[in-house]
């Protein structure tokens, strides 16, 4: 059904299109969500990536790939989001100084939560991307390499920072640390 | 469980908290825009006006779609400010006085900037049409003019906070070119600010991202405010910061024009497109004297009262200020008056500048401004 609907639309059958996005648009927000952590920047990066789909469709050679293929074009999207909010934080924060964190409150899931937040943030999206992609979607290493256009070994090393970096915060967290927050 | 198991389930929980449902607007958004352009490969046209072709805008219940791009502006209220196409006056493209030598930059010199350390407020904009605005198609650009917004303005400062009523105009040309501009008050307890703005996208994506500068009175004399205005197809947010007005910085413009544009008429107007003219600006700050150049649109109504609005460009040695004006003439096509906020590149990375042009002649010209740090607040930590 869905092979079929994407050979429609690779046609350029509007109708069709509209059917394929009604099938991915939930999936897609979702993982922009994730990756931005900004509402309204997932907003931006799933108007854009949809668009971008239509555009693109005749590319996809195996009708079969779609599902991959769009979660290329949502990554796609969401990293220029993102560098969009990087450029305007840079400038913003240009004149000003940073602020001590908060005092970590007990340990209890929220704060847990609260640091994974903070760390996530401080990932770049390329890392934000491949632990949305393994733990948030469920892609194996070798799909999520083939869903973002990079080797094996550069997705494995990408998740394995990123891994490290939560799992460090999660960990100060558990056991007191204190540490001075970046801003976002 | 070991710690590595547990490090992955509570990654795993925190993942999976947060929306699962598209929301309708962006999706409908690039429908229409798959509707409106349905080849490939396509030219982008604005996408952000097609995001407003779809439904559910909250803020413009009446008429979505201009609505939203009235809103865009309006975020804008900012009064942009400055210089000015002093070739309106000159259309048969007389030079002014012989210009003299542009002052040299010798470096970015310890002159007046207005912001550091002002603390950043942020809030949002929510806008309602109130009287549509008069829409043409001259020479395939789709022209609004005189709609007016009513809008609500909320803000972490309450100083920002309160009733805008929002004047817009907009070009739209074929290549995808956005141009939007007009005036701009907020009233509340404390005050009043005002003034002009003007805002340009080309952008093809779902967001408008730009500064705009009001001035204080009633109550806020004395002060500005600079804001950075980020538009989506759901929100309207503003990162304001309240500054003391800076030191004024004084000079003189003269100008020529080099290319007279395309004359044409509409109804009682005479439409000037494609003006080009070229100055020299000398101000008692090197960083914003040098070669200005202006390519603008004039409007001229048959009391000889004109609009005028275009791109305008500040270089010198040290690098640039670009930006966008908006002015008008008096009755009689005697004094001109314009405005404009320009961001600046090179050595001014990170500074605004803005521009208040008058004119008794349309040759000669006072010029009054100020540079500003752009962003003069920390971004609130995550």
């Amino acid at each position: 059904m869905e092979r079929e609907l994407v050979e429609q639309a690779q046609r350029g059958d509007q109708e069709a299109f509209a059917a394929l996005v009604e099938l991915a648009a939930d999936r897609l927000y979702s993982i922009a969500y994730r990756i931005l952590r900004d509402p309204a920047r997932a907003d931006d990066a799933l108007q854009n990536a949809l668009i971008a789909m239509w555009q693109r469709l005749p590319e996809l050679r195996d009708p079969d790939r779609f599902e991959a293929w769009t979660y290329r074009m949502i990554v796609r999207a969401s990293y220029r989001e993102a560098e969009q909010a990087r450029g305007l934080q840079v400038r913003a924060r240009r004149l000003g100084i940073l602020s001590p964190r908060e005092q970590a409150g007990p340990l209890d899931r929220i704060a847990s939560r609260d640091e994974l937040d903070r760390a996530f943030r401080e990932l770049t999206p390329e890392h934000r991307a491949v632990i949305v992609l393994r733990h948030f979607v469920g892609l194996p290493i070798a799909a999520i390499a083939e869903t973002l256009e990079i080797p094996v070994g550069t997705a494995a090393s990408r998740l394995h920072y990123a891994a490290r970096h939560l799992r460090a915060a999660f960990e100060a967290e558990a056991h007191g640390v204190v540490a001075w927050r970046h801003p976002a | 469980m070991n710690r590595e198991e547990a490090f992955e389930v509570q990654l795993a929980r925190w993942l999976e908290e947060g929306p699962y449902e598209a929301p309708s607007e962006p999706v409908v958004a690039a429908l229409a825009h798959v509707r409106a352009h349905p080849g490939r490969p396509r030219t982008f046209g604005s996408l952000w006006r097609h995001a407003m072709s779809g439904i559910g805008l909250t803020h413009v219940p009446s008429q979505p779609h201009r609505g939203w791009l009235a809103a865009a502006a309006v975020i804008a209220v900012a009064a942009i400010v400055i210089v000015g196409g002093y070739g309106l006056f000159n259309l048969g493209g007389q030079a002014g006085p012989a210009a003299g030598p542009t002052p040299t930059p010798t470096a970015p010199a310890p002159s007046p900037t207005a912001t550091a350390g002002a603390d950043m407020a942020t809030g949002t904009q929510s806008c309602a049409t109130t009287t549509e605005g008069v829409t043409t198609t001259v020479n395939e650009v789709v022209q609004s003019r005189g709609e007016v917004l009513e809008c609500t303005n909320t803000s972490s400062d309450p100083r920002l906070a309160g009733a805008a009523t929002i004047g817009y105009n907009w070009d739209e040309h074929p290549d995808g070119l956005w141009l939007g501009w007009g005036t701009a008050e907020l009233q509340n307890e404390g005050g009043t600010w005002s003034g002009r703005y003007a805002v340009t996208s080309t952008s093809t994506a779902g967001a408008m991202e730009f500064d705009s500068l009001w001035g204080g009175s009633d109550g806020y004399e004395g002060l500005e405010v600079l804001n950075h205005v980020r538009i989506t197809s759901r929100y309207t947010t503003i990162r304001s910061w309240v500054l003391e007005v800076g030191p004024a910085l004084t000079g003189t413009e003269r100008c020529t024009t080099t290319t007279s544009g395309r004359e044409f008429s509409v109804g009682d107007v005479t439409a000037y497109r494609g003006v080009r003219v070229t100055c020299t600006d000398r101000m008692d700050d090197p960083r914003v004297s040098g070669t200005t150049k202006l390519e603008f649109s004039i409007d001229m109504r048959a009391d000889e009262s004109a609009d005028m609005w275009g791109g305008i460009t500040l270089t010198n040695e040290l690098g640039s200020w670009e930006g966008f004006f908006f002015g008008t003439v008096d009755a009689g096509y005697t004094t001109h008056h314009a405005q404009s906020l320009l961001r600046g590149t090179g050595e001014y990375e990170g500074l605004l500048y803005r521009l208040e042009m008058v004119s008794p002649d349309g040759v000669n010209a006072e010029l009054s401004g100020e540079i500003i740090a752009a962003g003069g607040a920390p971004e609130q930590a995550g």
